[in-house]
């Protein structure tokens, strides 16, 4: 793979860009404690200080570093969407299988129904479900699964079907290979590319949408740090000229679901000219 | 009615190909010319010239090609546009991206005689269907989709839109490629009696020659640019002159020989960025003469067959 | 035309069990996912003789199947609930009385969105694989990802503070709103010959649905392009050529249905994330409508109007995604089975 990534071009710029921003998130949420100069929820100095050598991206409405809150608000949104991400493949996939081996009326019915969810607007049947479960880190994850549940379920639905009848499934069936090795050497491999496309998306999209939630108030409990949450914090000040607390959590998660996004697209348009 | 003298073609780039050189090629009214030749002898380049039709890297460099007297060498885009679909018009290999798919089929053939001929509507739609009836579609398919047609349905109607404004000659490069044998036979059916329906010369640009054997009245053998021979087609599969000619011919299998093995030509296509020497031809020759790598043959002259080749020069 | 009424049954037939399935879905989650709503609506501290009226009033003691169907019987004849709060209006008065705003917007947002992105699509599709196409796609990816409560903020700093020249907030003036025909102050302004009004009106709009609208334009470049190159093959210009058409013609004769064929596609899809980022736009930009009432009603533990309004979405939703389809059924023979 990392072959073709190279001889790729521009699509494999984008590829490395978002390699780059992601794994450095990701860093960054692991490693939190040894980047951040200050606890997050601890106020270390006065409310709304300018961006200073103190406090490199100044300090939020109660005196908290902004930096710091930026660093740890990494972990909190990254641990939610790979939660919620693990969980919606976790039912989507497996529904997904089933379906599109089974065929037939379960097939039919899964699919009408993957398919209404997959019709309602996300962020609002996401917004239903946190209202009623409840702030916190895990209830916020089941919000976003149940919303990303009919991606996963639609993708590899998709891909069972057309492999299925794929020539060259039966051209290995032909020459005698058994069930589990044609599995193997020929369907997983297009399955994994696949996946990591829809992954990267998806995770995008859940980005902006465990933002959003966020920002309605609907997430995490105060005082977790939260860019969305601390977006909607600074909102209030924002337009006197306090942009700090609102500029930085903004432009990371923008950041982020840029990262996943290019990632997502330069596989994409990898693996489109690779079926040629 | 169309004369190419001398035509040279290049496509320029970091490489310059030198696809077409010294071709020269006349087609007579209601002629069925034929240009044959493996993939880079340029055939697809005549067509393309002759309709200047070239992608923006394509330039003629030298040469000029004639219509009934016209030079429409160096012709304004303004002005070939009007020459393009009514007096001469072109027939592409797949017509699938040929369409639109969300146009019906009759209305774009409309839509081709509205372009160049001021009437109304009504009677270019009552011409197109008689068009799409004298291609051998019932015209209850006028509004018919693309995708509705079979591969071979849809070339006809390409060929009925290449026909609708009786077009003087109608270059077909390789119409019949995508096509299963039958259908094949059933467009080449299509070409004659067109031809004898209609008076319209055509060209028929293919690489495969025993399809050209049936249907041509004139081959043009093209390899790597260069025109290698030209005669009618009974000489050429009776007496064929040029040893590509012969090789060719003798790489079509023949169904009645028992015990035959495939033949091929060995070696491959030149590479025309970087032309050998002397013949083009001479690395694949068996009847390669030592001059042959020196020296490019002169086009000859034998009795009103040309043949380019130095076992006939000098 | 016999294909396209057939069609039209199917879709109209198929659209049903999609309803009853959102339906569905909005029960289970505003129902039965939270345990007792009551609780989560008053809290624990409540007298239970309390709890247990307004368990009874809400139905709640019913059998989770029995209180199901009164759910659905309701929705039939369009009773979407009762507001729990002050005046116990009926909720679907509620809803009209913001629904008009949030169509507004989503209108506005939509039109924004197609223009940058059919321009944006074309110029990629026609001229593909250079740095043209490469920075188009590259667009449609950066321009979804700026969070809308964010980008929002940026366009009401520069445009409403730095420049001055638009205002950051609400829907109009409150000594300019027109008078109520359809709730909907272009057409209502423009109805009473009120230009004032309609300027005002205009001036709000201008940044919510440059905000909406920018960032959901992404997505057409992407279905433009790829549509164009699909059915705008160099095949295709060049036997256009050789027929004689000119390449403007092509262009818009072929080249625009095709684009809008992709973006009748996914109306439908598209609506769901207009709606779902009107509810963003409008809390950034204290519009109005339903997304602002929604967030409102859920402060206030309004459940059944949250309930309602949900319900209310899923039915719009479905009602658009079929008009949607059956439209571009109409315009693409292709998929009418």
């Amino acid at each position: 793979m990392l072959k073709e990534i190279r001889s790729a071009g521009v699509d494999g710029l984008m590829i490395i860009i978002g390699l780059i921003i992601v794994i450095s998130v990701t860093f960054m949420a692991v490693f939190s404690e040894y980047i951040a100069p200050y606890d997050p929820i601890t106020p270390v100095g006065g409310a709304v200080e300018p961006p200073s050598s103190k406090f490199i991206m100044g300090t939020d409405s109660i005196g908290r570093d902004v930096f710091s809150r930026v660093v740890f608000g990494s972990r909190t949104i990254m641990f939610v969407v790979l939660l919620s991400t693990a969980m919606s493949m976790l039912i989507g996939i497996p529904l997904g299988i089933l379906s599109g081996y089974a065929g037939g009326l379960l097939d039919r019915a899964l699919s009408l129904v993957m398919d209404s969810i997959y019709a309602f607007p996300g962020l609002i049947l996401a917004i239903a479900i946190a209202a009623m479960l409840g702030p916190g880190v895990y209830n916020t994850a089941v919000s976003l699964a149940v919303v990303y549940i009919p991606t996963y379920f639609r993708m590899v639905r998709g891909q069972v079907l057309s492999l299925r009848e794929q020539l060259f499934v039966e051209a290995a069936r032909a020459i005698g290979a058994r069930g589990s090795r044609i599995m193997f050497k020929y369907i997983f491999p297009n399955l994994i590319y696949i996946i990591a496309v829809v992954f990267s998306l998806n995770v995008a999209d859940a980005i902006l949408t465990e933002a959003g939630l966020s920002f309605l108030g609907l997430s995490v409990v105060s005082p977790t740090p939260d860019w969305g949450f601390d977006l909607k914090n600074g909102q209030r000040y924002f337009l006197s000229g306090i942009w700090w607390p609102v500029v930085f959590p903004g432009v990371m998660i923008i950041l982020l679901a840029l990262g996943f996004g290019f990632l997502g697209e330069g596989l994409n348009a990898i693996m489109g000219r690779e079926e040629r | 009615m169309l004369k190419v003298e001398d035509l040279a073609v290049h496509y320029i780039g970091r490489k310059t190909v030198r696809a077409l050189e010294e071709v020269s090629i006349e087609v007579k009214k209601g002629e069925i010319m034929g240009v044959v030749g493996e993939s880079g002898s340029g055939k697809t380049t005549l067509g393309l010239s002759i309709l200047k039709l070239l992608p923006p890297n394509g330039r003629i460099v030298n040469g000029r090609i004639y219509l009934d007297d016209l030079d429409i060498t160096s012709m304004t885009e303004e002005k070939m546009r009007e020459i393009r679909g009514k007096q001469i018009s072109m027939v592409f290999q797949d017509p699938m991206t040929s369409l639109d798919p969300l146009m019906s089929i009759g209305d774009q053939i409309t839509e081709t005689i509205t372009t160049h001929e001021k009437i109304p509507k009504r009677e270019a739609e009552e011409k197109a269907l008689s068009l799409l009836e004298a291609v051998g579609i019932s015209g209850d398919r006028f509004k018919d989709f693309p995708h509705q047609l079979s591969g071979g349905m849809r070339q006809r109607v390409m060929i009925a839109m290449a026909l609708s404004l009786n077009p003087k000659l109608i270059v077909a490069d390789e119409p019949t490629t995508a096509l299963d044998v039958i259908v094949q036979d059933q467009i080449m059916d299509l070409f004659r009696s067109l031809r004898e329906r209609f008076g319209v010369a055509f060209m028929f640009i293919s690489h495969d020659l025993s399809l050209e054997l049936e249907v041509a009245d004139r081959i043009a053998v093209m390899y790597g640019g260069w025109l290698m021979e030209l005669s009618e087609s009974n000489k050429i599969a009776e007496d064929p002159l040029s040893p590509y000619t012969k090789e060719l011919l003798a790489a079509i299998p023949n169904i009645e020989l028992e015990d035959q093995k495939l033949r091929f030509i060995p070696g491959n296509p030149p590479d025309l960025s970087n032309p050998p020497s002397g013949c083009r031809f001479h690395p694949r020759c068996p009847s390669k003469m030592d001059i042959c790598s020196e020296k490019e043959p002169p086009i000859s002259n034998i009795g009103g067959r040309v043949v380019r080749c130095w076992l006939y020069g000098g | 035309m016999a294909s396209l009424k057939a069609y039209i049954a199917t879709r109209v037939v198929l659209t049903v069990p999609m309803i009853l399935i959102l339906l569905t879905l909005v029960f289970f989650v505003m129902r039965v996912l939270p345990g007792n709503p009551v609780i989560a609506i008053v809290g624990m501290k409540a007298s239970p003789k309390y709890i247990a009226e307004l368990e009874h009033q809400l139905g709640l003691d019913k059998p989770l199947w029995q209180q199901y169907l009164d759910y659905l019987g309701k929705l039939i004849q369009g009773d979407l609930g009762t507001s729990m709060i002050w005046g116990r209006r009926p909720v679907i008065a509620e809803i009209m009385d913001h629904f008009p705003a949030t169509l507004e917007l989503t209108i506005c947002s939509f039109i924004v969105s197609i223009i940058i992105g059919i321009a944006t699509g074309m110029i990629a599709g026609v001229k593909k694989g250079g740095k043209v196409d490469f920075s188009m796609r590259v667009y449609s990816i950066v321009a979804y990802s700026l969070f809308i409560p964010w980008f929002g903020m940026m366009l009401q700093l520069i445009f409403g503070v730095w420049l001055n020249v638009l205002p950051v907030g609400g829907r109009i003036d409150p000594l300019l709103e027109p008078k109520h025909i359809t709730g909907l102050y272009i057409i209502d302004s423009i109805l009473t010959l009120n230009f004032k009004s309609l300027v005002n009106a205009l001036e709000h709009l201008a940044l919510p649905s440059l905000t909406l609208g920018i960032v959901l334009s992404g997505i057409y470049t992407r279905l433009v392009r790829s549509s164009l190159i699909e059915v705008f093959s160099q095949d295709f210009i060049r036997a256009c050529r050789a027929r004689g058409l000119k390449t403007s013609s092509i262009l818009f004769r072929h080249g625009l249905k095709n684009a809008l064929i992709p973006i009748l596609t996914m109306m439908g899809l598209q609506f769901a994330l207009l709606l779902a980022g009107a509810v963003l736009t409008e809390t950034t930009f204290s519009w109005p409508g339903m997304g602002t009432f929604l967030m409102e009603r859920i402060e206030y533990r309004d459940f059944t109007t949250v309930q309602g309004t949900i319900a209310f979405y899923a039915l719009f939703v479905a009602l658009v995604s079929l008009v949607v389809d059956l439209i571009y059924a109409y315009v693409d023979p292709r998929i009418r089975y």
